[in-house]
């Protein structure tokens, strides 16, 4: 690579075809001692030479034939291909991506920063706008122009062999790609012809269609094969590529000789793009079963996770084991932006060891609550009693031992009671968690740092037993336990207190106030986010955070009777919703803090970390509202994530 | 190290008159460079070459008045308003890391780096550590004291330490009863904080304890407690009378040694650790201390305009301690737009010797020698390795010298190669030790930017570069 340098580095601008190029008297200046490097870095790889083409708009673009490939560039792919991933309407995508609120906020962000001013994207954001310039159009339309038939990359792979990667570019017109071409060779050859330096290009034939490499690093390359840029790791994938394309003739609209044979014809790929709508940004399927094969080091997951997972996401995590593939999709319009997983479920189905993780047929999650100044609500389907019974199968013997400790200390917690058998049997498998806003106006004192609050709401499967009695021993247990701790460090005690709300009795705890000189020389901490609070509203235990929230959840749960009545029916086994507006309200009532950690974490300036949190704040209220469900079907798991957008600020 | 015997050693009229500039002693590049290493943390290219130009007396007082504005940009009094805030906020449940990421920060920005400098200086003096106060919000209070009185009154400075509850609750001195008084600060205010050893008594350390009884510290704050105050008579340094804890700096001050033994305190940090200064040479500087009542920009002042502080001969004469190696590269090297992650830094620190807030006893660090052995030298070339990386989040990423060359229009290689040589070591090497910088600029089998950073790095992990 850094022999390209030398072959090509030098003043770009003192060669005849860029200064005779087309484009703006500035246009022409920008070329100077910017493509000097420019040049340089196009000869470092026939990639960057590739993508140079990718990027080079053209003129004329407006009056030129319709596209001489038809057919997906996927019917290009080997069926058995381990990775394939298409954007359909690479236009739209750079739409979305120059969306104003997408780049306010990524140009707050140091990283983005950094990258646009490397010196990698410097020169070759400057090669493009040169020959942008040439053309006369913009590097975004020309950009659209040249992709907008769409984009393939795929990844084909067999045993003991270097994987092959393509990269299938159909542009709205072969002549624009041709030209482009043109271009980019123009300039790389104008580049060495003015060096003295022989054609750094080399090029092959291969079955009639033209091969490009880097003479330096003549592994890479391209060619243009009926209309559409193809792009590899290496030259002869290129040579296979094409002959598959010619064999199978499935281009100009011939039937494919081999139809079995294409990645367009498999029916994951169809079902996916048959699920999909015309508004998908990218979908895209990985073979797992293949890459965990020929890979099983890198692609094949360890027999048992870490404790973290295998309490959150074990069942998802056997699945990934097993799945033989996985499909994904992206849609992003104007008003909505939304992706989906799907990981197909074998025919022997769930491991029994993860039965406590997936709700039986027919059930889910309870409904989600949410009272007024919801931030987020999450549901989720866990039956921990029958996890807790799996827990030698499930966790490794250290952790296991672990948990043969805490099983003693909750006992007692409990009030002497089995913990798996009598705590978390005495619980149904519906958890729910509700983040809410605070009224910090009304609180005294105000925290320093402020806090949402959260609450669990817990369902007993006998709310009528003394289950519930022993559920607001243990919540005093624990403001007594916090009582102790705080008098060793003196700190603010807790002091505990009821209220009634709807006819629930609500209990609390706040933390004691200073007196006296004391009260006036009291400084305002993190802890006074907090008075915990526990109620019981039928077979619901509420424990919060605070007593606002604790007073939200009685009347919702009161007013909708979703206290005593049965769980809505949802077939999901996990889903939260979250708006980034009172998001949004929360991170600006800690704003200074942040841009001061910002300043701290990245060595910014003032200046530029509360532009980095206000970009950040303008980012949480664009993605509006969202939502992220995960359901458990019988023949596959599905993970759906949605953001209804938000018009800005 | 030893220092040669100089005229500027043995004559203290010549020593401590104000350097002027002539054709023989120049005000050039490695002098303002000299100024800077030691009344700051190092200066940009730009700083040095104004200072060249303005002379020595301009540079000194701006180093004494502060800058108007910070290196971010913002005017001096707004930087010190965001700092003082940032520290109120952040510091009450802040670890010691986060602590000394605000101060490293402070110290890469500030528009004041002489006060800063001072801060540490008094930090070293007063040497109070986290590790024993366990609280941030007192680090950093008392952090705060030391800034406001950094270049202030002496006076005023020894009295607000004696009731600082991060000092007290560092000498076992939160509850001095009359019964029972505690002899520690009593102690330690003479020892290290102003007399030095051999300047007092026992007796004097048990009366002034005496005078210091009643005063506790409740809740984090100092507080008299009048009924456990000893009214009785002490007889203090051969001053007798019902002295109270207030009392008791007044008569230290008084002492002949006390502003010698600060003075010379000061003639270490600014002139030569490694040649302790004769009586008769600190005598004039603590004159001068004494007769401003104890104003610490006299002696400061004195001792950056002298001629013995220009001197060639002092150069070079001290040990960077590891946050001077750190924000001195990071301000020579403009590392400002961003800075680096300062909680890395402080980490970085430690590594090389220096727990910022946490020094190892009550003397303060040894400095000098003690702060280079193979396992510093080898994490103060991390840092310097990790500046110069593009791989490094925390560190690294920010730094290309290349373009700092260029911004100075040093575009050749071999300009490239003199300017960091300029900016950074001046005239420090030999020629020999010049020409491995200059070859790795200048190496024709890497790229221009690669051989930039190799050269910076020659120079960053040089034995020259650790002298100040």
């Amino acid at each position: 690579m850094g022999r390209a340098g030398s072959t090509w580095s030098g003043d770009v601008s003192r060669s005849p075809e860029v200064r005779t190029g087309a484009g703006t008297r500035s246009q022409r200046r920008l070329a100077g001692g910017a493509v000097t490097g420019i040049a340089r870095r196009i000869a470092l790889g026939i990639w960057v030479l590739a993508i140079g083409a990718f990027a080079c708009p053209l003129t004329g673009a407006a009056d030129v034939k319709a596209t001489s490939t038809s057919g997906s560039a996927t019917d290009w792919v080997a069926a058995d291909a381990v990775l394939c991933l298409e954007v359909p309407h690479p236009d739209r995508l750079i739409d979305r991506l120059t969306d104003p609120r997408i780049l306010d906020y990524a140009s707050s962000l140091a990283q983005y920063r950094n990258a646009v001013q490397s010196k990698n994207f410097r020169e070759l954001s400057s090669v493009v706008k040169v020959i942008a310039a040439q053309l006369d159009t913009t590097w975004d339309q020309g950009l659209k122009d040249l992709t907008g038939g769409g984009i393939v990359l795929a990844v084909e792979a067999e045993k003991a062999q270097e994987p092959r990667f393509y990269l299938i570019i159909s542009p709205k017109n072969e002549a624009v790609l041709q030209r482009a071409n043109q271009a980019l060779l123009k300039l790389a050859r104008g580049d060495a012809a003015g060096k003295g330096k022989p054609d750094p290009v080399k090029s092959t034939e291969h079955r009639g269609v033209t091969i490009f490499a880097a003479k330096d690093n003549p592994v890479a390359g391209y060619a243009i094969v009926r209309g559409r840029l193809v792009v590899s790791n290496a030259t002869k994938n290129l040579s296979t590529l094409i002959d598959r394309v010619i064999s199978s003739g499935t281009a100009k609209g011939a039937r494919p000789a081999t139809p079995a044979a294409k990645f367009a014809d498999c029916a994951e790929w169809k079902a996916l793009r048959a699920k999909g709508s015309d508004d998908d940004a990218v979908r895209a399927l990985a073979r797992l079963d293949r890459l965990r094969k020929l890979d099983p080091a890198r692609f094949a997951p360890k027999d048992k996770p870490d404790t973290g997972i295998t309490l959150l996401f074990r069942s998802w995590y056997e699945l990934l084991k097993r799945a033989p593939w996985m499909a994904a999709s992206i849609r992003w319009t104007e008003s909505e932006l939304a992706a989906a997983l799907e990981l197909p479920l074998g025919k022997e189905g769930h491991l029994a060891i993860v039965k406590g993780y997936v709700p039986p047929a027919g059930e889910g999650t309870a409904s989600l609550i949410q009272p007024p100044g919801t931030i987020a609500s999450l549901s989720l389907w866990r039956d921990w009693a029958t996890i807790w019974e799996s827990r030698l199968d499930l966790f490794s013997p250290e952790v296991a031992q672990n948990l043969a400790q805490f099983d003693t200390f909750a006992g007692q917690f409990f009030g002497g009671r089995e913990f798996g058998a009598d705590v978390l049997g005495a619980l149904a498998p519906h958890w729910r968690l509700v983040i809410s806003q605070q009224d910090f106006d009304t609180m005294k004192p105000p925290p320093d740092v402020k806090l949402p609050a959260f609450a669990i709401v817990a369902e007993m499967d006998d709310p009528e037993g003394d289950f519930a009695q022993k559920l607001k021993t243990a919540y005093q247990t624990f403001v007594g336990l916090t009582n102790i701790d705080a008098t060793q460090k003196n700190a603010a005690p807790l002091e505990l207190g009821s209220e009634e709300v709807e006819g629930i009795t609500l209990a609390t705890a706040r933390y004691v106030l200073p007196q006296g000189a004391a009260a006036e020389n009291m400084t305002p901490q993190r802890r006074y986010n907090f008075s915990p609070s526990a109620a019981q509203v039928g077979k619901y235990f509420i424990l919060s955070s605070s007593r606002g929230l604790g007073r939200s959840l009685i009347k919702e749960l009161k007013g909708k009777k979703a206290g005593t009545g049965q769980a809505a029916a949802s077939r999901s086994t996990f889903a939260v919703e979250a708006d980034g507006r009172p998001l949004a309200r929360i991170l600006e009532l800690n704003r200074d803090r942040l841009a001061m950690q910002t300043m701290l974490e990245r060595g910014e300036t003032k200046e530029k970390a509360e532009a980095q949190v206000d970009g950040l704040l303008a980012f949480v209220r664009y993605l509006g509202h969202g939502r992220l469900s995960v359901d458990d079907r019988p023949g596959a798991s599905r993970l759906e994530l949605k953001f209804q957008l938000s018009g800005g600020k | 190290m030893k220092d040669p015997k100089t005229r500027a050693f043995d004559d203290p009229a010549w020593a401590w008159s104000a350097f002027e500039a002539s054709s023989g002693r120049r005000f050039d590049l490695p002098a303002a460079a000299h100024l800077h290493r030691r009344a700051g943390f190092a200066a940009s290219w730009s700083v040095l070459s104004r200072d060249v130009a303005d002379g020595p007396a301009a540079a000194v007082d701006r180093l004494l008045a502060g800058a108007p504005q910070s290196l971010d940009g913002s005017p001096a009094a707004e930087f010190e308003s965001t700092m003082d805030s940032m520290a109120a906020q952040l510091a009450t449940s802040a670890a010691l890391t986060d602590l000394q990421a605000i101060w490293l920060y402070r110290m890469i920005f500030t528009p004041h780096p002489l006060r800063e400098r001072m801060t540490l200086f008094w930090h070293n003096h007063f040497a109070t550590s986290m590790s024993k106060v366990q609280s941030a919000s007192l680090m950093q209070r008392q952090n705060d004291l030391l800034r406001t009185d950094a270049l202030g009154n002496f006076r005023q400075l020894l009295r607000a330490i004696g009731k600082d509850p991060a000092m007290l609750i560092w000498l076992d001195s939160t509850s001095n009863r009359k019964a029972k008084p505690n002899e520690n600060y009593a102690r330690e205010v003479m020892e290290l904080f102003t007399l030095g050893r051999g300047h007092y008594h026992e007796k004097d350390i048990q009366e002034a304890a005496r005078a210091f009884t009643g005063w506790f510290v409740i809740k984090d704050r100092f507080k008299e407690v009048v009924r456990q105050h000893d009214e009785g008579t002490k007889t203090v340094l051969g001053k007798t009378g019902k002295w109270e804890g207030d009392d008791v700096p007044a008569i230290l001050l008084k002492q002949p040694a006390c502003a010698e033994f600060l003075c010379k305190k000061l003639f270490r940090s600014f002139i030569s650790e490694t040649q302790p200064p004769s009586d008769a040479l600190i005598a004039p500087l603590a004159r001068a201390f004494r007769e401003s009542d104890y104003q610490i920009k006299v002696p400061v002042g004195m001792i950056l305009r002298s001629n013995l502080f220009f001197d060639p001969a002092v150069r070079r004469r001290r040990v960077k301690s590891p946050v001077e190696f750190a924000v001195g590269t990071i301000r020579a090297l403009e590392v400002t737009n961003p800075t680096v992650q300062t909680s890395a830094l402080a980490e970085a620190c430690v590594r090389m010797g220096q727990s910022l807030l946490a020094p190892p006893s009550v003397a303060g660090w040894q400095g000098g020698a003690e702060w280079i052995n193979s396992t510093a030298m080898l994490a103060r070339d991390n840092l310097a390795l990790g500046l110069l990386s593009q791989q490094d989040q925390a560190l690294g990423q920010r730094l290309d010298p290349a373009n700092l060359a260029a911004k100075y229009k040093f575009t050749g290689r071999d300009q490239r190669a003199r300017f960091f040589l300029d900016l950074l070591v001046q005239d420090a090497f030999e020629p020999k030790a010049r020409e491995p910088i200059v070859q790795a600029a200048t190496a024709k089998n890497v790229d221009d930017d690669t051989a930039t950073r190799n050269a910076v790095r020659l120079i960053l992990t040089a034995p020259e570069y650790q002298l100040a």
